[in-house]
This record gives structure tokens, C-alpha cells and sequence, in this order.
């Protein structure tokens, strides 16, 4: 059975008064109890004592197990523990985890949480923010990323069942933890804090998607217990690959972080310990020793992975002098997520118009009152004039209907989707998304936008103006409201890996298997700095040879070139073997109450081996 | 002296060039300006609010009293008055369809509603005509009180109900009609033209079958 919100709560409240009064009319039939025990056994009214003794027990007993009936049916009530951030914090207008942990809830059970977050006040103008994801009985514990854009307001997280009635509901006070700027993130035992403003956490409270660790400045991973989950491994990975600085304290605790992702993210080869102290191995080609410690062994290792870095301390985080740390946290630079926001922010900009031309509306208007005033004038009989009009309207609708067709059609809302899609040991994607709500069509409703991705929106000062409000749904499609004239960026990303390999055969071809349902038609192989152009990778798996080689890697697409730009500068292309390819889809998506045109922009960056 | 009835001629042709040209401009102008999203400025406006829909009703309520003072410079009075008036206005009307096609595309997906309005015009414009009639009726369409009259009638029927209740205004049903309103509403803002037209027919059988 369930109840609203506030129902549930007054239930709860009347359960817990009436337990409390149970118990305390226990205790004292309890110590009534005791009293007529010892005086039974001063012998003083005897008969007639024991019989009392006997109901005034039997009541108590009575008393005690509805006391304890009342007692559990509270503890089997649903309830809600929500925890956000890292230890509570996170940076405004960043997506941040939270995890959410059930209790009381039948193992059937299925619903889902919401998330909803007030941002703004009365002089900045206010916007919702509402997020949701499923819960069924398979689990207890959720951990998801999700947008966090204020700190004035608390967060609202509501369970919810399936006729999405309220059923447990809890505040999360964001005023306390959060940080203005993205902040250090230690995980696991250091010895003293390494860095004065680092946040520390317990390795296992590191978040397993990787769009969590957007308010991270660097994570710096110490003495683990047991290591790190695969999932962990896996998020950090692709939050490093993604623009993220990953510091990995080694030495003898590098064993209980060993596992082949972990091996493949460092920058030494064959790790082993020397001395029993130092992490040693083959250096990477292209890697660099930033710090040597007092012997003169290599101490700090760094190595560029994708947009990221990953910084390795060949020794445990105990073994380091202060001088070292002190060292250490001057040469760990800050992390800078790829973002797609300015690219897509000028692609939406520059978004051809579908609109019927100027020229041919003035034609048509000319031609029209020109033969009504001809005919008019110069005609004298009434049915030839009649004639001619019809003729000259019947010319001028077909003229007006064979131009005006369905690819001059205006569109309400523009759309470009941005992305960039990587493939290096783990596949993820970088997503943005424009929209402009131009409106042709002239209903008051404001449409909400469908956007098929989780995404943060870019929020102004001012929100007075338009509507930002922004909900994320279960199915993971976002919708936003847009007025007229409204301009939004969205940015996010995934987890989807691009379907798309590739593996040299012999010096000059290389097989491309293209599992993608589209054809690439702008690609390039980029081995070693020298760029090879190939032909359009059509889906399948096709051989392509590296005959034509260019400078620089150019789409004749401007989109796909300034999205390349946008890349290039933050991903090392220079050194190792890539593919890069790209692709423009144009679209458009009828619904209800509004007709949007979606620019689909995407690139695909694919890591090979030699 | 009753002259021979004629659908296209010189005297027609001042509202009908009125009604062509001023919606032709309303029509460029609703095109939407730019070739990029970030052409999109001040005009836009004028697309995103329909303003070729008011601008079409407002002339076509002008081309009604046009025709209304032309047929009582004619002294047309009975079926033949309200024959020869349709036809003047589906003529006016039928001189607008390339603009209509071409409308489609400012607006698609809106068939509907454009047919709603084209219908809506029409009621309008007839209803102007028979009330423009009656009035000039004293004047055979010369008279300055005549002249005076009718057009308060178009300001009182066009604008006055906008300040009270827009839904019996042309152009605040139009707004209606735009913004998808309920079907009530709807009925409502064809009823009242259809009235009041009944109302003027009744009338022009009255004065004018005495008149005569």
C-alpha cells in the first residue's frame, strides 16, 4: 500500500509516538513488577499479590509484543539514504554521483527515484531540474551521475512505485559542501594529506561512471585495501582518457591495484618492484620522467592516455619524503574535460535555414497584381477577363506549389548533435547538443524539446529570461523547454563505444570493420604523425590501403572540421596509429507541437596496435 | 439606374488590388529572414506570430465593405445581392490560393487551421458587405455619413472587442484560431459572425425590399 508523501510521514510519526508510549508503559508494569516482587517475598499479602503479579505480567508481556509488532512494521518501511558527491561535495553546474540506498522495500519491488532541484532565487530567476532513473528489486544500492546545478537549494530525492506516488522522500542539503572550483580527490590511505585541499575518500566510494568525476581537478589513487572494483577501473579510465589526471601511488601497493586495464593505463610496461620499494619497468614510447627521487630512480612517470594523463609515483604514498609531496603536488597539472560546447555552440549558429526564398514570394505577388490590373484594364469582355484570372491563378498556385514544397518547409526547432566518439582498450563518447526553437509553427505551448541523451545544460546568469527548466527522464532522454528566440547547449557524455575496429595487413593496408549502420565518408589514418587519407568507410569489414598521404587531416565538411579543431588539441594524434573518420546526418523529426531539423555531427577517434 | 452585373471589373478592382498587394507583403515579410540560425533577428517575430493571418482577415473585412458600398452604388438589393457579393469575395478569395500554397510552408503541418481561417475571412468579409450595404443604403454609396458609418462599424467589430472580449473580434479569433484553442471557443467566434450576418440579411430584406 501506498500513500503520498506527506501521509507516509504522519504515518511514521503516529507509529513512532505510539511506540514510544508502549515502551514506556512497559518499563513501568516492569518496575511495578519488581516492587510486588519483593514485597511477595517480605511475605506480605501473599494470595492476593500473585494473582495481581500474575495479570500485571501477562499485560506486560502483552504490551511488550505489540511494542515490538509496532517496531518492526517501521523498520520494514521503505526508506531512503542518499549521499552526493565525493564525501558530500561537488562543484555547481558539473554533474556529480550519487548513490541512493533502499531499505524496507519488497523484493518485487519496482518504481523509480527522482531527483528534483529548485536553482536560482527571486532575483536570478528559477529554473527546475528534474532527473530520474529505475529501480527494480535486483539491487538496494544505485549509483548514477546526475546535474547538479545550484547549492542554494536542497535536493529532493523521492522514491517512488510504479503509479509514481511517493513513498519515501528525503532533503540533501547542498549549502554545506559544495566548492566553487573542481577539487582534488584523494582515494584511499595517504599518510598525512598529501595536498591541504584535497578531498578524501575511501576507495570504495569512488564512483563507477565516469561522468561522475566532472568536478575533479585530479584523483590521486593511495594504499587501497583490495584494489579497485573493475567498474571503478573502468570509469576512471575513461574520465582520464576523457581529459581527467589519474595520479597512481605504486610501489609495494601496486599489487593490490594490479589488473590488466590498470597495466594498460601506466606508463611503464612489465612493472616490478626493485628493492622492494620502487615500481620499475619499460618505459613507453613517447613517456616522460618528470621527478627522479634522491637515488636518482625515476619517482614520477607520466603518460599522455587520450585527452588525459596518467601520473605514476613508482613508490607507495608512504614512502615519500615531504619534500617529494611537496614536489609531487607542484608538478600534477589540472584536469580538462574535452568539452563540445563552444564547437557546438557555433555550429548551431551557422545551421542553414530551410525557408522559401524572397525572389519567388515577390515574383508571385507582382505577377498577381499585375495581371488583375492588366486583364482589368485592357480586357473588355467580362468572361474572357474571368478566363484570364482564373488562368493567371491557376499558373501562379502551380508555380507557388511546385516551388513551396516540403524542403522549403520551415522548421520550429534547429538542432545540432555533436559528438565524439573514442576507441582506445575502452570505447566512450562526448556528447553536446544545440537548440534554437525558431518557431514556425504559431501555438502558444512551448514545446519540449526531446534530446536522446542525459545531459547537463549550460545555464546564464540570468534565468529570467525563457524557460531552463530541464527534466531527464527513466529512459534516459532529456526534455527541455524552450521559448521562442531560446538558445541551449547541453553537454554529457556515455559510455558507448563506438562499433568501428581496425588491424593492419601488411605496411600500407589496414582492414576496417565499419559495424556502424552508416557510411564514413570523411576517415584518415594518422600513424605516426604522417596522415593517409582513405576512401568513405562503408559499413562491413573492408581493406583500404594508405596510398594517399596529406598533410593534415581536413573534411570538406565544416562541421566535421571545426569539431576535428576541437579535438585535435586536447587528443595526442601525433604519436601511435589512429583512425580518425567523421560523419553529417541532416534529419527531421515531426512531433505534436513542434518540427525540428537535427544536424547529426560525429566523430570517431579509434586507437590501434601495431 | 441598375447596371448589368459584372464580376471583374474597373470598380472591383481598387479592393482586389488592395486586398493582393497588402497581403503579398504580409507574405514576404512572413518569411522567415536569414539563411542561418544566427540571421534570425527582429522579423522573425512576424512569421512566429501569424502575422499574414491578420493582416489577410483585416483586408478581406475592408474588400467586404468595398463591395458593400459598390452594390449599393449599384442599388443591388434580394438574392441577387447576396450572390453577386460571394462571388466578389471567392473571387478576392480565390486571387489569394498561390499565397495560401505558398503559406503552407511558413506554416506546416497547419492545414487546418488555414482552411478555418480562409472560411473564417470569407464569413467576415460578407458580413462587412451586408452591413456596408445597409448603411449606404441612404447614400447609393456616396453619402460621407454613409462613408463615416461603415467604417465605425469595422472599428467597432474589429478592434472595439479586443479591449473586452477579443474572441469577437476578427483578429482576436484569429489569435484563437493560431494558438489552437478549445473547440468551444471556436464555435463561438464562427457563431457570432453568423449572427450577425443572419442578422444583416434579415435586415437588407427588411429596409431594402421597403426601399424598393
Amino acid at each position: 500500500m501506498a500513500h503520498a508523501s506527506w501521509l507516509y510521514r504522519k504515518e511514521r510519526t503516529w507509529t513512532s509516538t505510539i511506540h514510544s508510549i508502549l515502551t514506556i508503559v512497559v518499563v513501568c508494569v516492569g518496575v511495578c513488577e519488581t516492587k510486588q516482587g519483593n514485597r511477595a517475598r517480605e511475605g506480605l499479602h501473599m494470595a492476593q499479590d500473585r494473582s495481581k503479579w500474575v495479570v500485571k505480567t501477562c499485560l506486560g508481556l502483552l504490551l511488550l509484543a505489540a511494542s515490538l509488532a509496532v517496531s518492526m512494521s517501521v523498520l520494514a518501511s521503505p526508506q531512503i539514504d542518499v549521499s552526493l558527491g565525493f564525501s558530500g561535495h561537488f562543484v555547481p553546474e558539473r554533474m556529480a554521483p550519487l548513490r541512493v540506498s533502499l531499505s524496507g522495500l519488497e523484493s518485487s519491488f519496482s518504481g523509480s527515484v527522482r531527483i528534483a532541484e529548485q536553482v536560482g532565487n527571486a532575483w536570478r530567476g528559477q529554473a527546475r531540474s528534474s532527473v530520474c532513473f529505475h529501480i527494480n528489486g535486483a539491487s538496494r544500492i544505485y549509483e548514477d551521475t546526475i546535474p547538479i546545478y545550484g547549492f542554494s537549494q536542497p535536493l529532493l530525492v523521492s522514491l517512488l512505485d510504479e503509479e509514481g506516488r511517493v513513498i519515501a522522500q528525503q532533503e540533501v542539503p547542498l549549502r554545506d559542501k559544495w566548492l566553487k572550483e573542481p577539487f582534488i580527490v584523494a582515494a584511499g590511505e595517504f599518510p598525512a594529506p598529501v595536498t591541504p585541499d584535497a578531498v578524501q575518500i575511501d576507495e570504495t566510494d569512488l564512483p563507477t561512471k565516469w561522468l561522475s568525476y566532472a568536478g575533479v581537478r585530479s584523483l590521486w589513487i593511495g594504499r587501497t585495501t583490495n584494489g579497485l572494483t573493475a567498474e571503478q577501473e573502468e570509469a576512471i579510465y575513461r574520465w582520464t582518457s576523457a581529459g581527467g589526471i589519474t595520479v597512481v601511488f605504486t610501489g609495494s601497493d601496486f599489487f593490490r591495484l594490479d589488473s590488466p586495464l590498470v597495466r594498460d593505463m601506466i606508463p611503464l610496461t612489465n612493472p616490478h618492484l626493485a628493492e622492494g620499494v620502487h615500481l620499475v619497468g619499460d618505459l613507453r614510447p613517447g613517456e616522460e620522467v618528470l621527478l627522479h627521487g634522491s637515488t636518482g630512480e625515476p619517482l614520477l612517470v607520466s603518460r599522455q592516455l587520450g585527452a588525459g594523463v596518467v601520473l605514476l609515483v613508482t613508490a607507495d604514498a608512504f614512502s615519500l619524503t615531504e619534500a617529494e609531496q611537496a614536489q609531487l603536488r607542484d608538478l600534477v597539472p589540472s584536469a580538462t574535460q574535452v568539452d563540445l560546447s563552444d564547437a557546438t555552440a557555433s555550429m548551431l549558429q551557422q545551421m542553414p535555414v530551410t525557408r522559401p526564398g524572397y525572389p519567388t514570394a515577390i515574383a508571385i505577388v507582382a505577377v498577381l497584381l499585375t495581371a488583375l490590373v492588366v486583364i482589368i484594364s485592357r480586357v473588355r469582355s467580362d468572361l474572357v477577363r474571368v478566363v484570364s484570372l482564373f488562368t493567371v491563378i491557376v499558373a501562379c498556385s502551380l508555380w507557388s506549389g511546385l516551388y513551396a514544397n516540403r524542403t522549403k518547409q520551415v522548421h520550429d526547432v534547429y538542432t545540432i548533435k555533436t559528438a565524439v566518439s573514442v576507441q582506445q582498450r575502452l570505447g566512450y563518447s562526448i556528447v553536446s547538443s544545440g537548440l534554437t526553437y525558431i518557431a514556425g509553427r504559431i501555438d502558444s505551448a512551448l514545446p519540449k524539446v526531446r534530446v536522446n541523451d542525459w545531459m547537463l545544460q549550460a545555464l546564464p546568469r540570468d534565468l529570467n529570461e525563457g524557460s531552463y527548466d530541464i527534466e531527464l527522464l527513466c529512459n534516459h532522454v532529456a526534455l527541455v523547454s524552450l521559448s521562442p528566440g531560446d538558445i541551449r547547449i547541453l553537454r554529457g557524455g556515455s559510455d558507448n563505444t563506438p562499433l568501428i575496429s581496425m588491424s593492419f595487413s601488411g605496411d600500407e593496408r589496414v582492414v576496417i570493420n565499419n559495424g556502424l549502420s552508416l557510411s564514413l565518408p570523411s576517415a584518415a589514418i594518422m600513424l605516426d604523425g604522417t596522415t593517409f587519407l582513405l576512401r568513405p568507410i562503408s559499413t562491413g569489414v573492408h581493406a583500404y590501403s594508405l596510398s594517399r598521404e596529406a598533410e593534415a587531416f581536413a573534411p570538406t565538411s565544416r562541421e566535421l572540421s571545426s569539431l576535428y579543431a576541437a579535438v585535435n588539441k586536447d587528443y595526442d594524434l601525433s604519436s601511435g596509429i589512429w583512425l580518425v573518420a567523421g560523419t553529417i546526418t541532416d534529419s527531421t523529426v515531426d512531433s505534436e507541437s513542434y518540427r525540428q531539423k537535427v544536424r547529426d555531427v560525429r566523430l570517431i577517434l579509434v586507437e590501434g596496435e601495431r | 439606374m441598375e447596371k448589368r452585373f459584372s464580376l471583374v471589373d474597373a470598380q472591383v478592382m481598387k479592393p482586389l488590388f488592395g486586398l493582393v498587394l497588402f497581403c503579398g507583403l504580409a507574405l514576404v515579410l512572413s518569411i522567415p529572414p536569414g539563411q542561418q540560425v544566427k540571421d534570425f533577428g527582429s522579423l522573425a517575430f512576424l512569421q512566429r506570430h501569424g502575422m499574414y493571418f491578420y493582416i489577410y482577415v483585416f483586408f478581406s473585412g475592408l474588400l467586404g465593405l468595398s463591395l458593400g458600398t459598390l452594390a449599393a452604388s449599384q442599388q443591388e438589393a434580394g438574392r441577387a445581392l447576396y450572390v453577386h457579393l460571394l462571388a466578389r469575395i471567392a473571387l478576392g478569395q480565390a486571387l489569394l490560393v498561390p499565397y495560401f500554397i505558398f503559406v503552407r510552408t511558413l506554416y506546416p503541418g497547419r492545414e487546418g487551421m488555414l482552411v478555418l481561417v480562409v472560411l473564417y475571412a470569407t464569413l467576415a468579409a460578407f458580413l462587412m458587405s451586408v452591413t456596408s450595404r445597409l448603411i449606404e443604403e441612404s447614400g447609393h454609396g456616396t453619402s460621407s455619413r454613409g462613408f463615416l458609418g461603415k467604417y465605425a462599424a469595422f472599428v467597432i467589430y474589429f478592434a472595439a472587442p479586443l479591449l473586452v472580449i477579443p474572441v469577437l473580434s476578427p483578429l482576436g479569433f484569429v489569435s484563437y484560431l493560431l494558438s489552437g484553442e478549445r473547440v468551444w471557443m471556436i464555435l463561438l467566434g464562427y457563431g457570432i459572425p453568423l449572427g450577425l450576418t443572419f442578422t444583416g440579411i434579415v435586415l437588407c430584406e427588411r429596409y431594402l425590399g421597403r426601399a424598393r
